[in-house]
């Protein structure tokens, strides 16, 4: 198993947010994470990427574990995350956003290159000198991909990764999505657009006020459909 | 995505050379080569030692610039590395003079080259230690834990009777440079000059660097850094430790510059006109250090000819530029030419 999380807890200060989450993620598996605004799906990811402190459970990544370790470690570890809000530098050029933090850490047999990046997203090729902040939503998000993808990770994460975008872009990071998938790319993506997750995900976690409710793969979705709706609030 | 990928990559992919730029640095180094022909010309050769004066001073604040600017990382106790450097040198030529052992060693020298790479040494050396630590902390308590070490420093210096304690020490002839006459003032200028030009050709270099584009990411957000995967204490140590070696560089030239040296460079009210200069002229800009110090050490001159009450005059002006630039006098440059910032 490559991401194993089990009974996760995690506050923030005395309010409790994440009570009960478990999640796997295998090797070159697409796993989805949905949930209504509120049920804790970023804080379940910026718990697993370090970035808060888990009050109880274990996280585990590639057999080891990695819960109380720090955010870059974890990084380190192979996790690329494309947080919410896409979260790009605005001070810095499209190029100096791809190339600052890019990193082979694992001696891929066919690493991520800036080269692989533009072919990937051809709009940031065309945008490479320009401010990152003067971009457009989706390039920012296309942007905090390519630059996730060129710290050459082991497991993708992806948060609200088409969240206030337009349908045409959205279409175009699901196919990205795709694609990496094909590749054999490990991901796991938060989200609640239910139809397309029920395409692209192998595997499906649904969490309900900091628990997981729900897992299941394509076909247990199907049959469950109407209950994961009700749970992601569609 | 189709009509993305299918788009051919439209736009040369190499960065744009900013020609103007590069013209308008050309123009102004040759403005200061000539400064002192102009400045005879013009019967004000005191004019010479002002502009060393400031050259210097950009050096240091240029040194400070590459992590408070860049790196967001307010350092209060600049001033120790400055006057660090300023005491490497009075040392070593204390000792060439008298020809007393330092630490049981015959070390002693009045050489440029030996007594400037020692002053950038010792000052990195200090800087690499008091990094280490006051990096370990952020926000108001790093700005608070810089203005403790350098504190620290000053107080030593005071106490430190061997070598003038408070009074300092007096360097009675400038540091000798093989084939040049040091002690002539426009020599002294244009070694002075040189030196700033080659520093500030390192800083651009560092700054252009992933190095120094790491450094503008951990301003912005050295939380985001980290999850994507990038150890931000290093970066921020070496960083320290460059701007610590350029403030020693700084410290070693004014010494040379004033023939004098005393705790007065170490104290914190040195660090506060480096900050200063930089936030004046535009933290995170390259030249921006150097226009905050050529403007601060210009009207401090110029009010000072005019009135002993010129701080009462220079606070407000120097308020206003600051409310009213955004960006400092580099955002002013930048609104003025219709370009972008930095």
């Amino acid at each position: 198993m490559m991401l194993d999380v089990q009974g996760l807890q995690a506050a923030y200060g005395a309010s409790q947010v994440l009570f009960d989450i478990s999640l796997q993620v295998g090797e070159g598996e697409c796993v989805s994470l949905m949930g209504r605004n509120g049920m804790g799906k970023t804080t379940t990811i910026r718990t697993v990427m370090g970035l808060l402190e888990a009050k109880a459970g274990g996280i585990a990544f590639l057999g080891q574990p990695i819960t109380g370790l720090a955010p870059e470690a974890i990084a380190r570890r192979g996790i690329g995350l494309v947080p919410e809000g896409r979260q790009i530098f605005s001070t810095l050029t499209v190029r100096e956003n791809l190339v600052a933090t890019s990193a082979d850490r694992r001696n891929s047999a066919k690493p991520w290159t800036l080269q692989r990046v533009f072919d990937l997203f051809p709009r940031l090729h065309e945008r490479q000198q320009q401010w990152a902040r003067t971009l457009s939503g989706g390039e920012q998000q296309m942007l905090a991909i390519g630059r996730a993808l060129l710290t050459n990770p082991r497991l993708m994460i992806l948060d609200e990764a088409t969240e206030g975008l337009a349908p045409v872009i959205r279409a175009e990071i699901w196919k990205c999505l795709e694609t990496l998938k094909a590749e054999g790319q490990s991901i796991l993506v938060v989200d609640k657009n239910v139809s397309v997750l029920r395409r692209l995900a192998d595997r499906h976690v649904v969490i309900e006020k900091g628990r997981t409710v729900w897992s299941g793969d394509g076909a247990a979705l199907d049959r469950d459909l109407e209950k994961v709706h009700t749970y992601v609030g569609l | 995505m189709a009509d993305i990928q299918n788009t051919v990559h439209k736009v040369a992919p190499a960065k744009p050379k900013n020609v103007r730029s590069h013209l308008l640095i050309a123009q102004l180094i040759v403005l200061l080569a000539v400064l002192p022909y102009l400045a005879n010309l013009f019967g004000q050769p005191a004019l010479v030692s002002l502009a060393t004066r400031i050259i210097i001073l950009a050096i240091a604040a240029a040194s400070l610039n590459l992590i408070m600017g860049y790196a967001g990382l307010a350092s209060f106790g600049h001033a120790a590395w400055y006057g660090l450097g300023g005491y490497v040198v009075g040392i070593l030529y204390r000792h060439s003079v008298t020809g007393d052992p330092l630490f049981g060693l015959p070390i002693g020298s009045d050489q440029m080259l030996i007594t400037v790479p020692a002053a950038i040494l010792i000052a990195g050396l200090f800087a690499a230690i008091f990094g280490s630590l006051s990096l370990r902390t952020s926000g108001v308590q790093f700005i608070m834990i810089t203005l403790a070490f350098a504190q620290m420093i000053f107080f030593f210096f005071v106490a430190l009777k061997a070598y003038g304690g408070d009074d300092g020490l007096i360097i009675r002839r400038r540091n000798a440079l093989p084939g040049l006459d040091t002690r002539d003032a426009m020599v002294w200028y244009w070694i002075c000059l040189g030196v700033a030009i080659l520093w500030y050709a390192l800083l651009s270099r560092i700054v252009a660097s992933r190095f120094g584009r790491i450094l503008v990411g951990v301003r912005q957000s050295e939380r985001r850094m980290a999850a994507m995967g990038v150890r931000t204490y290093p970066y921020k140590l070496v960083a320290f430790v460059i701007a610590g070696m350029g403030g020693g560089l700084a410290g070693a030239l004014m010494a040379n510059h004033m023939r004098f040296v005393s705790p007065d460079m170490l104290h914190w009210t040195q660090s506060g006109e480096f900050m200063f200069m930089v936030i004046l002229g535009g933290a995170g800009t390259l030249l921006g250090p150097a226009f905050g110090a050529a403007v601060l050490i210009g009207l401090e001159t110029v009010l000072a000819a005019w009135t002993e009450h010129w701080q009462v005059i220079l606070g407000p002006i120097l308020v206003l530029a600051i409310l009213f630039t955004r960006g400092g006098l580099s955002g002013l440059v930048r609104l003025v030419r219709g370009g972008r910032d930095d």
